[in-house]
Order: structure tokens, then sequence, then C-alpha cells
């Protein structure tokens, strides 16, 4: 070969090695977004969902009741196995659950036990697991959790008078836990000794009386970090009416996340929302608090800068009553940040108390509500807010006969907010549906009659993504 | 004239004679030698007996004064005619019997009155007072068999003898070495085990009390069969040197006198020896005698390799014979056998004489020490240049680089397994059954049994072993460079620095990294293969046989193959990179075609040499695992070419080697150019190889491996490139081709400096620490039963060999944290794919008791690490799908250990031989758990099994208890099952039936290795035969096809 022809030989190769390596240097993967919390994956499952708090025994501080519901189109098969310690022999029962069906258990029906922990494991069909707690009047609805946490954030407490708040560390697991908390206030750090080190033994629900340990702050944020092994966490917060304050409002810790989103809130007639941001890192945090009204309107976004390790309320006088709203907070750092609705006079008695929820960090396609109505007779709605800044048709799904059937179909707004009324869709409280939207939505559930609650749904994860 | 013949008479007439002479009659000698014990010399003369006259008449002049001269004549020549003319009067007896024993035993017979026996061979010259000294030293020490110093009689002062020991297999042992020089260093008195009977004084008592020597130990062993005897009847045996007695060097015996001798050794051994020792010492003597045997036969010395077996057999034959002589020496002993081993010394006299005389190792030694120092002043005078200190400055900086490998250990991270012990490896070799993972019915890597032969060799430290692999490895890959460059770019410069860049391209330090073993020693093996497939292709010539190049270079492929099987394709690899630039390079098809063809040789070559194994491959199962593919592919093509997939080589650096490259193939012209393009070619080819599973996005191969083929071929183009410039550059005028071959020049610089910054850490940035010895504890938790450990992660993390499923890899490691052992795993089967599900159902969320379902496989821990090595580094990510996925399980209890990785204890684990109740044959799935409850006694009457935890087999046999019927079924989908459990017996391990597989297949691989290497040493033989005697052989490379013009006009 003549040295022309190797210099051109040796011309195509480089222009061929930087082609390439132009080709092959890009980043061709691009951020998954994946739903976080409880949710329920693809067929074939032996899936475990973990109830920490509520109480079986009659002097309890809330009665739990376990709500299985089976949005797949193939019949699944539950064993709950409720533990009262190590010591402690646990109890199993087993369940079959019908498609598009909800199955409801009182734990004290199983095991009547002063500190149970509850263990649902779902073999087959698409079957979410929450539980309800009742004390007196109020009652509370909120997901099982689907799996242990490392670190576990509540940012809605507060230990002013009448109030209780409850820490419950749940350890199914075979081997002991150690649990650290920190309590974060508008006032800084709280790090009593009490709550550090705090022993989880296996197979044991431990609850913790935040109450009496941090008395008299108004503004309670729990974060949990485990040192050892393996625990899943849950707070109730529960307020006797005191200073016209009532109801029962269930959490499950959440990771902190940079944004979160809150598709049900309204204030006005007796209904308040708080919007509680709790930074437990050592910076300062800066935060845009954004609203999306039904109305033909807009809000101002709040800015707000969270110091370290402080807990804050954000001033929500800005959105103009009897609008609902969803609210959407972007943080430069990962915080906690949980919304408390109260309804209060002149709100019906019977529709009464107090909600929260740690809102939606992800959006996801397909979500399951269980059940679709608290009772016969309850006031169940959803909200829908798009997670991606783009419209997305929606439609909600019960299986009926194992075939998917329509009830409804809706649209979410890129910008905006969507309210779908389950109560006129779905007669018995013995129903699992489905929301399945076209692109990532955030979805939350309120639910009236008795009392007041609020929680999002679960994530059906066989293409949350 | 008739000589004055000296007194023939037969034997009691001589008898009579001889006690006249010996005080019986009267007696003129004065009243001092009166005193003197009697002494009778014996000389026993068979054969030609040529020095008969010599030995004579030293007797003759010899001061001992009673000293009466007896020639044994057991030979068919009339010795009177040559004993008068020397020694008048002496005794002449002529004897019927041949031999020396049997005419020494005439003396018992023939001989009365004397106290002591002189015996003496015709070829000795015993100093005037030898005798004398003998007969004091009798008395003085109260030894009943005393030997001379024997020398040489030409040279005196070259030693012959002085006693010899033996082992406890009966081998003879000299502390003299050969024509060493008698310094006095060997002159005290001391007990021997024996003494020749070239001369030895004996009390005559004891010689008839022993029955005289045994004529069936003649030759080689009457004497040590005689000694032996005595010393079993307490009598003692020592050496006295100064009595001096010159032996004439005689030529080495005959092959059948050779023969005749080791029958004789094992004869005297299995006549002597106690029978409760001789219960271990037949064995051990059978395994040395057959060892040297095969090594003999290896040296194609089949005569003295059939001695040795027929040592064996011939006794065999003579077992009638053998009893007897044993029943008369056994008869006859008074010392215990334990008296007569401690004076045997330990160890093995047979290595020490093969290495004496069989390799005439001291010839050898002297040779190679005139050899080395020949090569030592050439090197000495060669390092000297510029060359010599770049290559020794290369080497100075890897053993710098590598003083943490060195110094502190080598890491078992990657492919780096500890090594178990020899026997253990060697048992792993030769089980017909794998006991790697889950079990499974195939051949065994020879990695195992080249382990153990580079153990053994390194004095038993395999961690010493494996660290010189690692840390030789580039000046040994570095030497192969030099090598395979000199006929394509010429020795000197060129050569050096294709050695050079060889050995600083950043592929071996980053395989060292990551423990890529098997990519490591591809590394090392590629020039080597390289220059072999070139050869037989006909691209250039070699001065050894086609046959022999062949031999090597399937060892070679082989070699890298055993420690990473994708190697194997490596001469494939080589010309069909060879082939895509044909067009370019304007190859002929049939010199393709003769190209293609080695590489199928040389492939096919390495196939045999590791047969069985590659059978294991035929098998059902995850073959891609098993052939190392399931790493990340490598998304940048940029690191391809950089050659840069590791920690080392950051920076610019490593762009120099592509730089070198196209600049040479622009400046070389000729032959030189078109070899370039021929090394372009195999580059292009190993990166498009490198590149394809990223481009298709499957799982990878060890990428290191796959940049061997460009490395060397862009080094190769380097030494190119020095031989373009210093024979045509240099001598033109300046121009744009010394720009480039400056720019090449700053290039190779630019990689040194990277190569320097590399070493700072001295270790390669291969981690400290290492997974293996963080969960050592493991190996002591075999107490509840054996167990294996499921790790989990990402290819990038889980060490050793490993499948993968997914973007998850999982292992299996047997009773810890694995070993060589548990490297190169058979492709599995049904065990395979149960433990692969497990992974899937763990890894997709599908399951919250994934105890449940490894517990059957013996799963006591599940590791998943989420870095190789433990140590300072990035934690777990929090999303990992597996850590959050082992979170959720209910069956598994998190252990602590140090950071970087999440370790469980199963708690539903089963041990890998337990009694279970109600054994599910299907396999365990997360959608259907079940409840295996296990107990640790049979309970009779039940449905309880005996789960074995391996692959089923129908081969697998439970020993029962009295008999009672034992019913094989499948467990769990894959395992074995035995039941009833009460019938198993508990005591009894449970077998493998086909074990007797091996052997056959063993000794076919055996067979195999011999035949190749006699193949390439019998051409290589007849080739130098063919060449003549002057002809030099070290030189390797004859007629290199670019002869540089330096070297052509000097």
């Amino acid at each position: 070969m003549s040295r022309s022809g190797r210099v051109v030989f040796v011309a195509l190769l480089i222009i061929a090695f930087v082609l390439v390596t132009i080709a092959t240097g890009r980043d061709k993967s691009t951020p998954v977004a994946v739903a976080t919390g409880p949710r329920i994956d693809g067929g074939g499952t032996l899936a475990s969902w973990y109830c920490a708090e509520g109480t079986s025994s009659p002097d309890g501080r809330a009665d739990e009741e376990i709500v299985m519901g089976n949005v797949g189109a193939a019949p699944s098969r539950a064993t709950i196995t409720v533990f009262g310690g190590s010591e402690v022999a646990p109890v199993r029962r087993e369940y079959d659950i019908a498609p598009g069906r909800v199955v409801r258990v009182r734990v004290a029906d199983i095991a009547v036990q002063a500190e149970p922990g509850v263990l649902v494991e779902v073999r087959g069909g698409a079957t979410a697991v929450e539980h309800r707690i009742q004390r007196g009047s109020d009652v509370a609805l909120g997901p099982c959790a689907r799996e242990p946490a490392d670190q576990a954030n509540f940012a809605s407490g507060t230990t002013l008078r009448g109030a209780e708040v409850w820490l419950a560390l749940f350890n199914p697991f075979p081997d002991d836990a150690v649990v650290d908390a920190a309590v974060t206030t508008g006032e800084g750090l709280r790090a009593p000794g009490a709550l550090q080190g705090i022993v989880v033994p296996r197979f044991t629900r431990v609850s913790v009386p935040l109450h009496d340990l941090v008395p008299r702050a108004d503004l309670l944020a729990v974060s949990t970090s485990v040192r050892r092994g393996r625990v899943v966490a849950e707070q109730s917060v529960a307020l006797d009416g005191t200073d016209g304050r009532g109801g029962l409002a269930l959490s499950l810790g959440a990771a902190t996340a940079r944004e979160w989103r809150f598709p049900a809130g309204i204030t006005g007639s007796g209904r308040t929302e708080r919007l509680v941001l709790a930074n437990s890192g050592s910076r300062d945090v800066r935060v845009t608090v954004g609203f999306v009204l039904d109305a033909a309107a807009a809000v101002e976004p709040v800015a707000v800068i969270i110091p370290g390790a402080t807990a804050l309320a954000v001033d929500l006088s800005r959105v103009p009553p009897d609008i609902g709203f969803a609210t959407v907070v972007r943080a430069r750092r990962p915080i906690a940040a949980e919304m408390i609705g109260a309804s209060t006079p002149p709100q019906g008695a019977d529709v009464r108390g107090l909600a929260s929820d740690l809102g939606v960090t992800r959006g996801a396609r397909r979500w399951a509500i269980v059940p679709a109505r608290l009772t016969a007779t309850s006031l169940d709605a959803l909200a829908l807010v798009s997670a991606d800044g783009r419209r997305h048709r929606v439609q909600i799904v019960r299986q009926v006969r194992g075939r998917a059937r329509v009830l409804a179909r809706a649209v979410v707004p890129a910008v905006g907010r969507t309210t779908i009324d389950l109560a006129r869709l779905v007669g018995s409280p013995d129903v699992a549906v489905e929301v399945r939207a076209h692109g990532p939505v955030a979805v939350e559930r309120v639910s009236s009659r008795p009392g007041f609650t609020r929680s999002h749904a679960v994530v059906h994860a066989g293409t949350g993504r | 004239m008739e000589p004055d013949l000296p007194p023939t008479r037969p034997g009691a007439e001589l008898g009579a004679e001889l006690g006249a002479e010996l005080g019986d009659g009267p007696r003129d000698e004065p009243e001092e030698a009166a005193a003197a014990p009697a002494v009778v010399a014996v000389v026993v003369a068979h054969g030609d007996a040529r020095h008969l006259e010599e030995c004579l008449h030293a007797l003759a002049g010899s001061d001992y004064p009673d000293l009466t001269v007896l020639v044994i004549a057991a030979t068919d020549d009339d010795l009177a005619i040559r004993v008068a003319p020397v020694l008048p009067k002496a005794f002449v007896r002529p004897v019927t019997v041949r031999g020396f024993a049997a005419g020494a035993n005439d003396a018992i017979a023939t001989v009365a009155g004397a106290p002591f026996l002189l015996f003496c061979h015709t070829d000795v010259v015993p100093e005037p007072t030898a005798i004398r000294v003998l007969v004091e030293e009798a008395y003085r020490s109260n030894a009943a068999i005393i030997g001379p110093k024997l020398v040489d009689v030409a040279r005196p002062e070259i030693l012959r003898e002085v006693g010899w020991s033996i082992d406890r297999f009966g081998v003879a042992h000299s502390e003299i070495e050969r024509d060493e020089l008698d310094q006095e260093q060997h002159d005290a008195v001391r007990d021997v085990f024996f003494v020749s009977d070239a001369c030895v004084l004996i009390r005559a008592d004891l010689f008839s009390e022993l029955g005289g020597f045994d004529p069936e130990c003649d030759p080689g062993a009457r004497a040590l069969d005689l000694c032996w005897r005595a010393r079993l009847a307490a009598a003692r045996v020592i050496v006295a040197p100064d009595a001096r007695v010159g032996h004439f060097e005689e030529d080495g015996p005959h092959e059948s006198d050779r023969a005749l001798a080791q029958r004789h050794r094992v004869r005297a051994l299995l006549t002597n020896t106690a029978a409760a020792r001789l219960l271990w010492i037949i064995p051990m003597a059978m395994v040395l005698h057959f060892a040297e045997a095969l090594v003999f036969l290896l040296r194609r010395r089949r005569d003295r390799s059939a001695a040795l077996v027929g040592a064996w057999t011939g006794n065999l034959r003579n077992l009638g014979s053998l009893r007897a002589s044993r029943a008369r020496a056994q008869a006859a002993r008074v010392v215990p056998d334990r008296e007569i081993h401690a004076l045997q010394f330990r160890g093995s006299a047979r290595v020490s004489n093969y290495m004496t005389s069989s390799l005439h190792a001291d010839a050898h030694m002297r040779s190679w020490s005139q050899r080395g120092r020949s090569v030592a002043d050439s090197a000495s005078s060669q390092f000297r240049t510029w060359r010599g200190l770049l290559l020794i400055g290369m080497v100075a900086l890897v053993v710098v680089g590598s003083r943490g490998l060195l110094l502190d250990r080598l890491s078992a991270v990657g492919q780096f397994a500890p090594w178990p012990g020899v026997s253990d490896l060697l048992r792993s070799f030769t089980s017909e059954w794998r006991f790697a993972e889950l079990g499974a019915h195939s051949p065994a890597p020879p990695l195992l049994a080249l382990a153990a032969l580079l153990r053994i060799l390194g004095l038993g430290s395999g961690d010493l072993v494996r660290s010189l692999i690692v840390v030789g490895a580039i000046p040994v890959a570095a030497f192969g460079a030099a090598r395979a460059a000199r006929p394509i770019a010429g020795a000197g410069w060129p050569s050096v620095v294709a050695a050079f860049a060889y050995g600083i391209v950043p592929v071996p330090r980053n395989a060292i990294a990551s423990g890529a073993l098997g990519p490591l020693m591809l590394y090392v093996a590629a020039p080597f293969v390289f220059l072999a497939l070139v050869t037989l292709g006909g691209l250039v010539t070699f001065r050894w046989p086609r046959r022999r190049i062949a031999v090597l270079g399937g060892v070679g492929v082989a070699g890298a193959a055993t420690f990473w099987p994708l190697a194997i394709a490596l001469p494939v690899v080589l010309v069909v990179g060879m082939l895509v630039v044909a067009p370019l390079t304007r190859d002929a098809s049939a010199r393709l075609v003769t190209m293609l063809r080695s590489a199928a040789v040389l492939s096919g070559l390495a196939l045999v040499l590791l047969f069985p194994w590659p059978l294991a491959f035929l098998a059902g199962g995850d073959r891609i695992g098993a052939l190392g593919i399931g790493y990340d592919p490598i998304d940048s093509f940029g690191s391809l070419l950089r050659l840069t997939v590791g920690p080392n080589g950051s920076g610019l650096g490593p762009w120099a080697f592509l730089v070198v490259g196209l600049a040479v193939t622009v400046m070389a012209s000729g032959e030189r150019a078109v070899w370039c393009l021929r090394l372009w070619g195999i580059a292009l080819v190993g990166w498009i190889v490198a590149a394809v599973p990223a481009w298709v996005g499957s799982a990878s191969p060890d990428v290191a491996g796959m940049l061997v083929p460009a490395a060397l071929a862009l080094a190769l183009i380097a030494g190119i490139g020095v031989a373009t410039f210093v024979d045509e550059v240099r001598r033109g005028g300046l121009g744009w081709r010394h720009v480039l071959a400056a720019v090449s020049a700053a290039g190779l610089a630019l990689a040194a400096f990277t190569f320097v910054g590399d070493t700072a850490g001295g270790r390669w940035h291969q981690p400290s620490g290492d997974w293996n010895s963080t969960l050592s504890w493991m190996r002591a938790q075999r107490d509840r039963g054996s167990f294996r450990v499921l790790w989990v992660g990402s290819p990038g993390s889980v060490p050793g060999a490993f499948h993968r499923t997914g973007e998850t890899a999982f292992a299996l490691t047997n009773e810890g944290p694995g070993d060589l052992r548990d490297a190169l795993p058979a492709p599995g089967g049904a065990g395979f794919a149960a433990a692969r599900d497990a992974v899937e159902q763990l890894a997709d969320n599908r399951t919250s008791r994934i105890g449940r379902v490894v517990g059957p496989m013996a799963v006591r821990y599940i590791a998943a690490p989420q870095r190789p090595a433990p140590g300072p580094g990035a934690p777990a990510a929090p999303d990992d799908p597996v850590v959050a996925a082992l979170a959720r399980q209910l069956d598994l209890r998190q252990l602590e250990v140090v950071a970087g990785m999440v370790l469980y204890e199963n708690v539903a684990w089963i041990p890998g031989r337990a009694v279970v109740a109600d054994v599910p044959r299907s396999r365990p799935t997360g959608v259907t758990p079940f409840d295996v409850r296990t107990s640790g006694v049979a309970r009779p009457g039940t449905r309880d099994s005996v789960v074995w935890s391996q692959q089923y087999s129908d081969d697998w046999q439970a020993p029962s208890r009295a008999r009672a019927p034992v019913t094989q079924q499948r467990a769990f989908g894959w395992a074995n099952g035995f039941s009833p459990a009460a019938a198993v017996s508990e005591a009894d391990a449970i077998t493998f039936a086909k074990q007797w597989w091996r052997w056959p297949l063993l000794l076919m691989q055996l067979a195999i290795v011999i035949g190749l290497a006699r193949r390439a040493l019998r051409r290589g033989r007849r080739a130098r035969r063919s060449r003549g005697a002057h002809e030099p052989v070290a030189d390797l490379v004859t007629a290199p096809v670019v002869v540089p013009a330096e070297e052509s006009s000097s």
C-alpha cells in the first residue's frame, strides 16, 4: 500500500474514532422517575406490607382495621400475621381477596394485643394494603408500608395541650433494631435521651409517646434513623378537641425529598390547611411553594428559607378560601413536608376531624384506591395533578368479573388539578378501584363522614415508571 | 620358563593349610607380629580382573604383620599364573560360582581361625597402613564392619567413598560430591549405614553368622544388605578414613546391571524392614519409584524407566526367595526397627541422587554457571546501554508500583480468589463431581491442578505464588513483546521499545486493580501466541520446528484459557484482524488460509490440552456466565481506544498509544508499513469485539481481556516506529517524518509518565482489603452444618466467578467467602436455574421470603457488596434495588459488617445435609412459600427425607442403615432427597458413584500432555541432530523478515 493510501487509511481511522467516541460518549441514560412509597409490584409476587400504628386491645389508643383491596384481575390470598413481641407467638389468618374487592379485618378479631404489629403477606393479584385506625368518632386511613426504611420523617406533629403524638416503630424481622430519633421544632433541634438508642426487638412494635418527651411544641417534626436492623415507622396525632381542635391523623414515614406534591387542599368555611416544612439538616434550605387553583386564578408562590434543624409552617393565607388547590413544594435540598388539614365548625360534626398527608414525591401512571369508599355513606374524592407538567388522560377502572371496567374518564391538565367524586362512581365500601393515567400523575384521596381523613394513594408499580 | 605358581587347592585342603598358616602350625614371625590378630584378605576375582596385579601388589606391601591373601577365582581364567609373580604366598581357590557375593561366601567354609576377613575387589589398591588401621579401629570402636576411605588411584586427592547412609526407602546416599577433593574433611571415624564391599574388613564370626552376602542382592545391594543385616544383629558399621584405599574408576554399570541393582535394592528394603513399617514404606517407595520412572520416560530413557518398574515386578516374581531371605534376616534381628529407622535420614535420597546422577546436575550446574556468567557478562554490557537502562527502569518501576502487593499481600478482589491447600486443590481436581456452586457432574478445570503445582513450587505459599504471578506478569509480557517484535521490527531498540510500550499500557494495571486474573494471563500469553501464529502462518521464519512452535503456541493459549476460557479465541481474533486488512496488505489468499489453519491448530491444541474441561461447556445452563461474560459493557469507545477501563492510566497519557500507532503507520514504508496495517487490523477487531456488547446492549466479558490484542498491536507498531526511525528517518533530511517521530516519542514519554504516576500507591489501585478477609469468620461456622454464601449485587462488586440475570450478578460459594475451587464454575443445570430464579425473584421484588427460597440450597448467608472490596468509598445508593429488596425480606437477619456490604443470615437455612419433613419435589417460589421443617435426627415411621444439597444426579448414593432400602428422589426440583431418612446411615458419607470415571479421564489428560510434550521434544532433538554440532541453539530467530540496516551492515 502506498504512503498516500496509508494517509487516507489513517485519516479515515481518525474520523471514525472521533465520530464513534463522540457518539458513545454521550450519556444516553435518562433518569427514570420511580414512584416512592408503598407500591404494588408486578404479578407473581409475594408482597409484604407492614402496618405499624394501631392497637387491638379494648383500652388501646386507636383501634386498627386492615383494609386489603385487589385492583388486579387475578384473585389474591393474604396472610395476616399479628406480632405481639418476640416472646409471644404470632397469630396468623388467611384471607382471599377477589379482583376488584376489598376485605377489611379488625386486628382485634385476630389477636388482642396492646402493641400489635401487623404483617400482611399477599400472594397473587394486585392487592394494596391500608389500615384504618379509629379513636372514638375520629378515623384516619393510610397505606401500610411496603419496606423498612433507614430514615423516616414526619412533619405534622404538635404537642400542645390536648395533643398526643405516638411514634410507632415496628420490627417484623428476625433481628433486633436500634433506632435514633430527633425532633425538630420551630425552636430548633431537640434530641432527648429517651429518643436515642431505642431498641426495637425482633417481631415487636414499640410505641414512643412523643407528647411526653417533647411537650408543648406547636410544630414537631420527627426524623428517625436506624442505627441497626430494620424498622417501619408510623406516626399518629390525636387531638382531643381542646381549643376546638379534634381529630386523628396517621402518617407513614417517608424519606426526605426535593419535591413534594399535595393535590388535595381547600381552606375556608371551617377548613384549614397547614403546610409544615422540616429541615433536619444543618444547612439552610431555600424552598419555593407553588399553588395550583381550581379557579382561573393564580397565586404568587411563596419562597421561604428554612434554617438548619428547624421546622416551620408556611403561610397559606394568600390562597383564596373555598377554592380547591394543589400545592407543589420545591426545595434546593431534601426536606420533609407534610400537609395537615383540619375540619372544624361550621363544618358538620360528622365531617370534622384532622387529616395529614406527607404528599407525593414522584408521579406514577397507576394508582390503587383502596377502598374506594370509606363507608357506604362517606364522602370520598380523588384529587389529581400532573407530575411532569403535561396534560394526561386518566381512567377510573374497577375489576368486574375478571375484566377492567372503566368507571370514569377525566383529563389532568398540565397546570391545574382534577377532582373525581368516588361516591358517584362506586356505591359499595368493599370495592377497590384503580387510577390509570397516560402519564405520571399524583393522586390524593380525601374522605369524610365519619370524620375527616386524607392520604395519597398506593402506587401500582406494574407500570409505575 | 614356568612361573613359580602359588598353590591351588580344594576347599578342605586349603582350609587346613590356611589354618596352619594362621597359627595352627609353627610360626616364624617375631613376638610383636604374633600379637596381631590374623586377617585373611579375600580377593574375589571375577570378570577380567584387570587390576588384580595392582591389588595383590598393594596387599603384598601391607605393613600388617599377620595377613594372608586368598584369591577366590570366580572366573574361568587361570588366575594362578597371574598371582604367582606378584604374591607367591597367596592362595588361589578356583570356584564354580559366579559373582562377588557367591565367591566371597566361599570364604566361610574355606577360612578358619582368622578373626577378621578383608574382602577386596580386584580393582582396589590399599595403602600399606590401611589394613592395620582398619583392624586397630575395629578394636578401638568395637565395630564389626569397618570400611576405609576410597580414593581415586590415578588422582589420590579425589574422594570416591567414605561410607554411605540410606533413606527410609533403602536408597543410598553419600555425603561426598562427585570428584570432591580430599581435604581431610571426612576424616573422622563415624558410624555409617553401610560401607562398600570394594574393600571392607568384617569380623569373621559375624560374617559366618549372617551367612555371608546374599547372592540374590548381587549386584547392586550386597553390601547394603549385609550391613543392614549386621545392623539388625546389633553390629556396628563404621568408616575409618585414616585407612586409605585406592579404587580404580571403572566405567558406569551396564544397563542390565543397573536394572538388577534397582531390583536388589528393593529386595534389600523388603528383606530388612520390619513388617509394620513396610505398610507405609512400600506405597511411598512405589510412588517415588514410579514418579522417577515417569520422569525417565519423559526424558526418553525407557531402559531406566523400565528398570525402576522392573525392580518391583522382579521381586514380585521371586516372592518365595524373598520370603526366605526375609525370614532369615528378621530371625537374626535383635534391634527394633525404630532404632534402625533413626539411623536413616529423612527425606528421599532418590531426589538428590536424581539431581546429582540422573540429571548430572553437577555438570549442568557448572554449565549453567558458565552460561550464567556469560549471560551476566553479556547482560551487564548490554544493560549499561540506554536500552538496558530503559528496561531496567521499567522493571524497577513495576517492582516499585507493586511493592504493596509484594510486601503486604494480594487482595482477593475479582478473580484473585485465595488458593486452598494443595491437597484440597488436588482433591477437587481429581473429583468427578464439581462441588462449586450447587454442584455438577462436570470435569474440573485444569486451573486447580496448575494452582496445586504452582503452590508446591512455591513451597506451599499460595499467597506468595499469587503475588509473584501478578507482579511478574508485566515483565514476562514485556519480554514476550520483545520476542514478538524481533522478527517484525528487528532486534535492539525496536524490540526494546515494543517491550517498553507493552509494559506500560494500562491494561495489565487495571486488570490487577480489578482482580481480572484471566485477562492478565491473556496479556502475558498474547505476545507468544502472536509469535507462534505468525510463524506458523509463514509471515516470519523461526529456528524451531513448526511442530514445536505449534505445541508451545497451543500451550500458551491453553495457559491463558485455564484462567479465562475466552482466551481460546485469541488466535482467531488475531487472524481475523489480519484478514480484515488483507485487501490493504495484499496478503496472498493461500497465506491467509494458512493463517486461519494455524489459528485453528493453536486453538484446537489448547482445547486438546485442556481436555476434558471443555466438555463442561457443552452441558446446559449458564454457558455465557461460565465463559465469564457478565460484566457491564463499556459505553465509552474513547475508554477502549485509550486502553483504559479502570483507575490506572488516567489523563491524556494513554491516548499516546493511539497517536503513536497512527503516526508510525504513515511514517513506515515497505514491509514495515504492511505490518503496521496488519497490526491495525488486529487492534480494530479487538476494539470492535470489546465495543459490541455496549452497542447491542448485552453483557460483556471482562473488557481488560478484550483490549489485549489492541494493546499488543499498538506496542508492536511502536517498535516498528523505532525501526523506521533508526533505519530510514534518521538518515534522511529533516522533514515531516521527523515531526511524526518526535510526536511519537513525546507520546510514549507521556504514557510513561502516566505509568510512573500509577506506581505511587504501590498496589496499582488495587484495594488493600478484600471481602474474603472480612468474612473469614464464616469458615468457623461449619459446626452447624455445611452451608453456602449467596453473593448478589452489581457485576463489578460480586467477587469471583458470577452469573448475571438482568442487572444483578450473583455467585454461590461453599463454606465461606470462597476460594479458587469456586472459580470457573460449571455451567450448571437445574440447580443453576433454581439459583437464578431465586435471585430474579429477589431482584424483581417478587418475594419477601427469599430465605425460604434459597434455604434448600444451604444458603446461610446472603452478601450484597456494593463495591469490590471493603474500605472507604461511596456508601451504597439508597435505592440500590438489591439492597432494598434484601431489606424487605422477612426471613433474613441482618449482620453487621464493615461499610460497603450488606450481609444477612438466612434464618430459614437448611444445612447441606439435613433431615427435612415433607420435602416438596418442585422448586420453591416466592409466590408459594412453604414451611420447611428440619430436625436433627430422622424419626422412624415418618416421611422425613435426607436432603443432600447437591444438584440432582442418579449417581449420588446414600449409605443405608442395616441394608434398609433407601429411595432417591428429586427434592425442591433440583436437589437430592433420600427417604426414609431413618434408613440412611448418619455416620457415613453420601457418595458419588461415578468417581471411577474420573481416573481414565485423568490418565487420558496426562497422556495428551505427555504425548504433546514428547512430540515437541522429539522433533526438536531430530532437528538439532540434523543441524550439526556447531550450530548455535540459543538464538530463537534466524531470519527476520525485516533486517535492520544497522544490523545487516554490521
